[in-house]
């Protein structure tokens, strides 16, 4: 086993299931996946440091559903149907607020922070009783983990540790999101399903050819990178930094000698690979002996590896959170409302705060980003920035969804570095089938 | 433009609103990380106080139906709504939050 990356797992046995476009543009699939897997399946409505006192609230969609998940006076938080069982509703507003007790702005039913109806107007006046003896918010189940709250619509779900599993909740553990800020938040709507975009964060096949400005310092594919399936339907890839893919041609480029900068190490006058992977060696040990002197004191809790290295982590259905040693992005594709052949993508970017520094580079490109808690932003895809990859992602989107509507389309043909893609598919097919 | 003292510096703090006295009128007066604000105590959704909600972002959330209002130009966010608020001119002079209203 080599110690410089994370620790492979066993290969599951797919089973190969073929897959076709009926589960992009269908309609009739779209709502089969909501009742199926979507209202049976974790979710994260927000972090938890957004609500940070009794009544605050955080309001999270999924499709058609809307979920209210709010803290207590004891510090714990609860979540909610966003519907009142008078009429049907919305009782809040997103994306976050305040609130004592819940009003619905219909006709004034009260909600208790329990979600229990306390105060309606005209009581007596129910042939079926008084609603505040009887009815409430519909309860969700809520976790806290990673500084995020989490929920699952269905009662009878496992916690959220059993559905993540040891990898992703030690792995992502350690790098203690709950203590960075989130610097970006943005959400754009775009015209394809939500699972384009999920696919294509499960294979890194697409990164030589969509973003060619990641080769001179990120390993894409080969000894240097490894893709594992993980129990569940989640996924990881491990992508060493610091280091030129093994694909990139010519000689060294920036951003690599700004990033070696950063830490004295020069790049070396005649850089052959054996050179170049040294570097990556090199940075590790320099972080390792100056990283808290120089305020980074969030590397004591990494491994060697998560030092300069990327992994992402595809967590089933849809929340891809990449771990990077210097900050945590959120790129997450939600179904629309109604729509299968359009989707919500959310962008968010989390940074440990570290003594003397007011900002941080931007993954969004453009100025350095203020390390301040950022205002959430929503746009469609096209009227402004969602970041340099982010945007190049999202470029494919509408052309693959085109196809999709073609009979001249059969199936995926995968190869073995989009394997990531099989298991989430099957993993899918299993909540619609019910043998999830 | 008149400027009339609403309330002292001391008692006001960071993302919190106080309620002051405008010539007999409510108003809401307070600061944030964007400077000192002044708006009128009113959400114009159903026409409730909206002293009580909580400040984030430069922006007051009602606490009936959390309908968000931004404390500089007074622009709702979110479907509840489409009126805004009124903003008053807020400075400091001395120790002092002074608040402007027009001469008519």
């Amino acid at each position: 086993m080599k110690n410089d990356r994370p620790a492979e797992i066993d290969r599951p046995q797919l089973r190969g299931d073929p897959i076709t476009a009926k589960r992009y543009v269908s309609r009739e699939y779209f709502k089969y996946e909501l009742n199926n897997m979507w209202r049976k399946t974790w979710h994260i409505a927000g972090l938890a440091y957004q609500a940070p006192e009794s009544g605050d609230y955080l309001v999270a969609e999924v499709g058609p559903e809307s979920v209210i998940v709010v803290r207590r006076a004891d510090g714990s938080f609860s979540g909610y149907f966003n519907v009142c069982p008078h009429r049907g509703a919305r009782v809040s507003e997103g994306p976050y607020g305040y609130a004592e007790q819940f009003t619905c702005p219909y006709h004034g039913w009260q909600f208790d922070l329990d979600g229990r109806v306390v105060n309606v107007p005209g009581p007596e006046d129910f042939e079926r009783g008084n609603p505040c003896e009887k009815l409430g918010l519909q309860a969700v189940v809520v976790e806290v983990l990673f500084g995020m709250v989490w929920f699952n619509m269905d009662s009878g779900c496992e916690s959220l540790t059993q559905y993540l599993g040891e990898n992703i909740t030690n792995e992502i553990g350690s790098y203690r999101i709950e203590e960075m800020v989130r610097v970006l938040d943005m959400t754009a709507s775009t015209d394809c399903n939500w699972k384009v975009l999920s696919d294509n964060f499960n294979e890194a096949y697409h990164v030589q050819v969509v973003h060619p400005e990641l080769m001179p310092y990120i390993e894409t594919q080969g000894d240097f990178s490894q893709i594992d399936l993980l129990p569940n339907g989640h996924n990881r890839g491990w992508f060493a930094s610091y280091q030129p893919s093994t694909l990139h041609e010519g000689p060294v480029q920036e951003p690599l000698p700004s990033l070696l900068g950063e830490w004295d190490i020069p790049v070396p006058e005649e850089p052959t690979m054996k050179k170049l992977r040294q570097l990556r060696i090199d940075v590790q040990k320099k972080k390792r002996e100056q990283g808290s002197a120089r305020g980074f004191n969030h590397y004591a809790h990494l491994k060697d590896y998560q030092l300069t290295d990327y992994i992402i982590y595809n967590i089933f259905p849809n929340s891809v959170i990449t771990v990077g040693p210097d900050g945590v992005q959120l790129l997450r594709p939600r179904p629309h409302p109604s729509d299968p052949a359009r989707c919500l993508f959310d962008h968010w970017w989390m940074v440990p705060r570290i003594d003397g520094r007011t900002h941080t580079p931007s993954p969004a490109g453009g100025p350095p980003l203020p390390v301040e808690d950022a205002e959430h932003q929503a746009f469609a895809y096209g009227d402004k920035s969602l970041g340099i990859t982010a945007d190049q992602d999202l470029s494919i989107g509408a052309i693959q969804q085109q196809g999709f509507g073609s009979i001249g389309f059969k199936e995926f043909y995968l190869s073995d570095t989009e394997i990531r893609l099989q298991n989430f598919h099957e993993r899918l097919n299993d909540y619609l089938n019910g043998t999830a | 433009m008149i400027f009339h003292q609403v309330i002292e510096l001391t008692k006001l703090a960071n993302n919190k609103a106080s309620v002051a006295n405008l010539n007999g009128n409510e108003i809401l007066v307070g600061v944030t990380n964007k400077g000192y604000f002044a708006v009128e105590n009113n959400c114009p959704h159903q026409n409730k106080p909206l002293c009580g909600g909580r400040i984030r972002h430069g922006h007051i959330s009602c606490p009936v139906h959390g309908m968000r209002f931004n404390l500089e130009t007074g622009s709702p966010v979110g479907q509840l709504t489409n009126k805004s608020i009124k903003v008053y001119d807020a400075r400091v002079n001395g120790d002092w939050l002074e608040v402007g209203e027009l001469d008519e």
